[in-house]
């Protein structure tokens, strides 16, 4: 599956299009992670714990888009755009969205 | 470039879960592990309690005590209260203070305060079955079951906010902590009474009243909700347990004797309230 | 006591009004997103379909705000504690990107096509915080009014071209 975020996959032509599919979710981490964030809010530095969260997340929805493509017959998704949403606290909400089309 | 319209025939954006059995699975295993963190931290407080001087408690908490004016009825209250004090292993001075409600109430603070309100009152009609409740109370503080309260609420509010670090989450706990304060607080009412009788059996030599005490609590009593959450076990749970310590010890049952003055005309000329009062009997 | 009955009551309550209602939206959306589903969409800003000539170019948006039922924010609540995905969460958003791409989309049954559609997140209040648990969405995007190039057309308009390449040549 090819994705971009430009109009076109370079190098190729894109014969049809499907229109828009889009992936979501909504993870959290236990408990014992957000007392870790807590605590090392006080001091600063990267938060392991969640910088994993947003990549599982990131992954998780990316997958779900690709499967939607896949079940309408596109080979690529071009022009993939990433979106946050905020309804629970301490949970990582993406979104991704693109155009599903089949290249050749 | 061909635009093909098809739409896709599952879902793949929703989690297959079941949402019942989460809510059951996880609520269960967490309320148990708050039940269990919750009695080991109780266990704590009773033991920080019986370390802590009652001398000590009273010189924080005496100060606090308002000096109501004294009315004829709290002199009354107060005078039985300090003879039924003497059969108590109680070291600072109890200060009873006569709350003029209709609340059905009567409760202990720390610092050796008593409340008794009118709503109990009117209900007593003998001198033995007010004093039953005195001694009730006098148990409280003797046994120390004021603080525990405090201690276990605190302890309590500081875990549900730690544990979750959510103001929404203490809602979700509330039902399982109340269920655990609920059974701790019926043990140490049983307790009270049992300490209770004692007292009434060491001042009159016998424990006449006692009963008389829930039989007439229990007549106006019409609350339908079940008891193991409530802080008061039932009446006639109460009731039963009083009967059974009665023969244990072979408590000798005489006649009562008759109100001080002053209380009865407060019993006849407040008694149509009653049934304003609420069913919350202590 | 009071408290336990309260949020049975809420979480009963919960229960069987968010399972209905959403079970109610999931049907309107499929039904609604079969009506509209010739509709050309992309988020690409290239013309999807060539045009033989444009009527009319418009900015349209379409939004929605959605909130969660007392039931999900309790189970939802739960699963933060241990971890993993957050289904109750999940269904609201799903429900809301499509609502919000479905009233966009109903906004021109006319067009030929809406390109570079674009889907946000409008925060009205801060629902991370004490707020009310919702989730508002705003999807927007370019409808395009007017004729498509048909593949004769096409044929005809690149036949022209090459010859006007040729001519120029």
């Amino acid at each position: 599956m090819y994705m971009t975020n430009i109009e076109t996959v370079p190098g190729k032509t894109i014969i049809d299009c499907y229109g828009v599919v889009s992936g979501s979710t909504v993870r959290a981490k236990h408990v014992g992670r957000d007392i870790m964030a807590g605590i090392k809010n006080v001091f600063g530095g990267e938060l392991r714990g969640y910088t994993e969260l947003l990549n599982e997340s990131r992954d998780e929805a990316i997958k779900r888009m690709q499967a939607q493509a896949a079940e309408l017959g596109a080979n690529a998704i071009i022009n993939v755009r990433f979106s946050t949403s905020s309804i629970a606290a301490g949970a990582a909400e993406i979104y991704v969205y693109g155009t599903a089309v089949r290249v050749g | 470039m061909a635009y093909q319209p098809r739409l896709p025939k599952t879902n793949v954006n929703v989690s297959r879960q079941r949402p019942l059995a989460d809510l059951l699975l996880i609520g269960s295993a967490l309320t148990l592990l708050l039940l269990l963190l919750y009695w080991l931290l109780g266990l704590a407080v009773d033991k920080a309690i019986s370390q802590l001087d009652p001398k000590l408690e009273y010189q924080w908490f005496g100060q606090w005590q308002q000096h109501s004016a004294s009315s004829p009825v709290q002199q009354q209250l107060q005078q039985l209260s300090d003879q039924l004090q003497q059969c108590t292993a109680l070291a600072y001075p109890v200060r009873v203070s006569y709350l003029d409600q209709p609340l059905v109430n009567a409760g202990v603070l720390p610092g050796g305060s008593m409340l008794v309100y009118r709503g109990l009152l009117t209900q007593l009609h003998t001198e033995n079955a007010l004093a039953f409740l005195l001694a009730h109370e006098l148990a409280h503080l003797e046994q120390r079951d004021h603080l525990r309260g405090l201690g276990r609420g605190l302890v309590l509010a500081v875990l549900s906010a730690t544990l979750t670090g959510n103001a929404n989450a203490g809602q979700i706990f509330l039902p399982a902590t109340e269920l655990g304060m609920a059974r701790h607080s019926q043990q140490r009412e049983l307790a009270a009474d049992a300490r209770a009788l004692a007292i009434l059996h060491c001042h009159y030599g016998h424990i006449g009243g006692a009963e008389r005490f829930f039989q007439t609590l229990a007549a106006s009593d019409n609350s339908q909700l079940p008891d193991w959450f409530a802080s008061h076990p039932a009446l006639q749970k109460r009731l039963t347990a009083l009967q059974s310590e009665q023969q244990r010890h072979g408590y000798p049952v005489q006649a009562e004797q008759p109100l001080p003055e002053v209380l009865q005309q407060l019993t006849t000329a407040k008694s149509i309230r009653i049934e304003y009062a609420s069913p919350d009997a202590r | 006591m009071l408290p336990l009955l309260t949020f049975l009551t809420l979480l009963l309550l919960g229960y069987l009004s968010g399972q209905w209602l959403e079970r109610r939206h999931y049907r309107s959306i499929i039904e609604r997103e079969q009506q509209l589903q010739n509709l050309p969409h992309s988020n690409s800003r290239d013309l999807l379909l060539p045009m033989q000539d444009i009527t009319r170019v418009e900015l349209l948006a379409g939004s929605v705000v959605i909130s969660i039922d007392y039931f999900k924010r309790v189970v939802a609540i739960l699963r933060s504690l241990v971890g993993g995905p957050v289904a109750s969460y999940e269904t609201l958003i799903d429900r809301a990107r499509r609502e919000a791409i479905l009233r966009l989309k109903q906004q021109c049954p006319d067009a030929c096509q809406l390109i570079n559609i674009r889907i946000e997140t409008s925060a009205i209040h801060n629902a991370a915080g004490n707020g009310i648990g919702s989730v508002e969405l705003l999807a927007y995007g370019t409808a395009i009014y007017g004729r498509v190039q048909t593949a004769t057309t096409a044929a005809t308009a690149s036949v022209l071209a090459a010859s006007l390449q040729s001519i120029t040549h």
